[in-house]
């Protein structure tokens, strides 16, 4: 494939003007070339890093060049990379465009942009040297490349009231209480999941580990502490109304409920996964955001996520277009490696069985994933309600 | 942290803190010229050069400029013959206010990080000391925000820096902004100067002043601002005069021997 070459008028300055207009998210990357850059190894670094690879988290590293080497065409597969701009492009000789060519494949297109007046030597030395390279007009590329048009960001889903919005009163007239200081609307939302709360509690068995695991399963999806105060509320008020009083220390009981939460990864965190360049990392953590269970996350096949890929959803659970390339990336190195469709799907070291769950606490640690290491090695769901239970619920009878 | 205008002379200086001003400082045409060269970058966030010799007030230039900015200035001196990771380095220490650590590569991440928010500006002084390779690490900096939409304000000093980037077209055009400092010729940027830095100065007469220039200064703001710290205790100085008394041949001389000034009498 031939190696576009262009430059900008006298007095433009390339990186401003490409600035915007190639992003990952978009299938292309503006690589800036460091000075005196020559080897495919610190080529492949510097793509690594502009594709957002982060040398200081946990296992990130300078030296590794063979492992640069190895990963950056796995990235930019993954990422589905076709548009490559190559900043400081005078510096590209005949070997540079072969090893980016081997980096990006053979059919991204690679355009050099040189600074202002450098750009007819650079294409002669490439054509000299044996590369096929041809001239790009400054204004066709800005054409071709426009500006990216930057995404609104994405609000954090809520429950559609906080807890400033719920009163601080007893069971007994909380939810009258909550209907004179809020709006109209305000208490509609909030008197759904009460009354779906209060549904569920009229008809489950009166003892603790049922009450435990029903307010568990309701308050699974809350976005926030306050739908987990009206359950809870509202499962105090049927339960009295059966001749049961359930006793909560709300605080404590609050903190327990949302330290077993799923991880509710949002479009932040599934780009902060892009920090690590080896690709089992990436998808480690990336299963576990995607509710799969510690446990299963070594048994998953590779046919079962190539699958999921395909289907969007991975048991279930939708796969958001931000994982998607961290899957892929594993996916592509698995069959690297010749691994066959019901070998597992991520190659974890011998010897440590719990390799995974020290992946998933690196990303917790290393990028603030919201993921609570209690819960990691969690491997039964009794732990979890007797967590509960010492938290001093409490269920007995009036009668 | 803040820009340290009026931070102790026997304050530590910690990496990043911008050298101390000076209390008086002669407002010269240059001095001018830089302060507004130094408003456009900060503006613009691009990249400017101070450029002249040793003892022509470029540091204090800028020391000044970015005392009366909205903007986090951190000051580094870059290191001389420095490589590629001592240049990294230093600029890492100025911009975090903490040691180098990592590789060269890890800290340029570490500052691009920090640099992109576009609340800092860095003020390198002695480029010299790292030529042309430095002046392109610096650059490649630049450019790393750049690309990414969220450049920096960057001023360069150092002494020769023009020539010496005159061999990379690529960096020579980076810089969108040059302000030469020279010795001090014009006589009214002397009386300026003088002025500024003691009262005796200013009551001294234009022709003494021109001579002390040429003679004991020798056209070196550096010296000239020597000269304004010793007036102050010479003799014939009284301390809260209502009429300051004109600076005196007997002072030239006491002058010129205090700052080893060596050649032929004011």
């Amino acid at each position: 494939m031939t190696i576009l070459v262009t430059e900008p008028p006298v007095g433009t300055i390339p990186h401003l003007s490409v600035a915007g207009r190639f992003h990952i998210d978009n299938g292309s990357l503006a690589v800036n070339l460091p000075p005196d850059v020559r080897r495919i190894g610190i080529i492949a670094l510097t793509i690594l890093e502009t594709m957002g690879k982060d040398l200081r988290v946990t296992g990130g590293n300078a030296v590794r060049n063979e492992e640069h080497i190895k990963y950056a065409p796995i990235w930019v597969a993954a990422h589905g990379l076709d548009r490559i701009a190559v900043l400081n492009g005078q510096r590209v000789t005949a070997a540079m465009a072969g090893h980016l060519r081997t980096l990006f494949g053979q059919h991204a297109q690679i355009i050099a942009v040189c600074e202002s007046g450098t750009s007819r030597r650079t294409l002669r030395l490439l054509k000299r040297d044996g590369a096929a390279a041809t001239t790009l007009d400054w204004d066709d590329f800005l054409t071709s490349n426009p500006v990216r048009q930057q995404q609104a960001p994405t609000e954090a889903p809520t429950d559609g009231y906080t807890l400033d919005d719920l009163p601080h009163v007893d069971f007994l007239v909380f939810r009258h209480t909550a209907q004179t200081i809020t709006t109209p609307a305000m208490f509609a939302t909030i008197d759904k999941d009460y009354t779906t709360a209060f549904k569920a509690a009229t008809q489950i068995e009166p003892n603790l580990e049922t009450v435990l695991d029903d307010i568990a399963r309701i308050t699974w999806n809350a976005h926030s502490t306050a739908s987990i105060l009206v359950t809870v509320k509202a499962f105090q008020a049927a339960l009295f109304r059966r001749g049961w009083l359930l006793r909560a220390r709300a605080d404590q009981l609050l903190g327990t409920l949302c330290s077993v939460r799923h991880p509710r990864a949002t479009d932040r965190d599934w780009k902060a996964l892009r920090a690590y360049i080896r690709p089992e990392r990436s998808a480690t953590a990336a299963l576990f955001l995607l509710n799969v269970p510690a446990a299963d996350i070594p048994t998953l096949t590779l046919k079962e996520v190539e699958n999921a890929l395909t289907d969007g959803a991975l048991r279930g659970a939708p796969i958001p277009e931000a994982a998607r390339p961290l899957l892929i990336a594993e996916a592509l190195r698995r069959h690297a490696e010749n691994q066959s469709p019901d070998g597992p799907f991520l190659t974890l070291p011998p010897g440590n069985p719990r390799r995974h769950l020290e992946f998933i606490i690196d990303a917790r640690r290393d990028l603030g994933l919201p993921i609570d290491g209690r819960t990691i090695r969690t491997e039964n769901d009794t732990h979890r309600t007797r967590t509960l239970y010492n938290l001093g619920l409490d269920l007995g009878s009036l009668t | 942290m803040r820009n340290s205008k009026t931070a102790p002379a026997s304050a530590t200086v910690k990496a990043g803190n911008l050298p101390v001003t000076p209390e008086n400082v002669g407002q010269t045409s240059t001095l001018q010229r830089a302060m507004l060269a130094f408003r456009i970058m900060d503006a613009e966030s691009d990249i400017s050069c101070f450029d002249g010799p040793a003892g022509t007030g470029k540091t204090t230039a800028s020391s000044l400029a970015a005392s009366q900015s909205n903007r986090t200035w951190r000051y580094c001196t870059l290191p001389l013959r420095g490589n590629p990771r001592d240049i990294t380095a230093t600029v890492f220490e100025a911009v975090t206010g903490r040691a180098a650590r990592g590789t060269e590569r890890e800290m340029r991440a570490a500052l691009v990080d920090r640099l992109r928010d576009g609340t800092i500006g860095i003020i390198a002084d002695e480029v010299h000391h790292v030529g042309l390779p430095g002046a392109q690490q610096l650059r490649h900096l630049w450019d790393a925000c750049a690309v990414l939409g969220e450049p920096f304000p960057l001023l360069l000093i150092g002494c020769g820096v023009r020539v010496e980037l005159a061999r990379a077209d690529e960096v020579r055009t980076r810089v969108a902004r040059w302000v030469d400092f020279d010795l001090i010729t014009d006589d009214e940027d002397v009386v300026a100067l003088a002025g500024a830095l003691h009262p005796r100065l200013a009551a001294t007469s234009e022709k003494i002043l021109v001579g002390i220039n040429e003679r004991v200064a020798r056209r070196s703001v550096r010296t000239w601002s020597q000269i304004g710290k010793h007036i102050a205790y010479l003799p014939t100085t009284v301390v809260g005069a209502k009429k300051p008394e004109p600076i005196t041949a007997a002072d030239v001389h006491t002058l010129r021997d205090l700052l080893g000034i060596e050649g032929i009498a004011a």
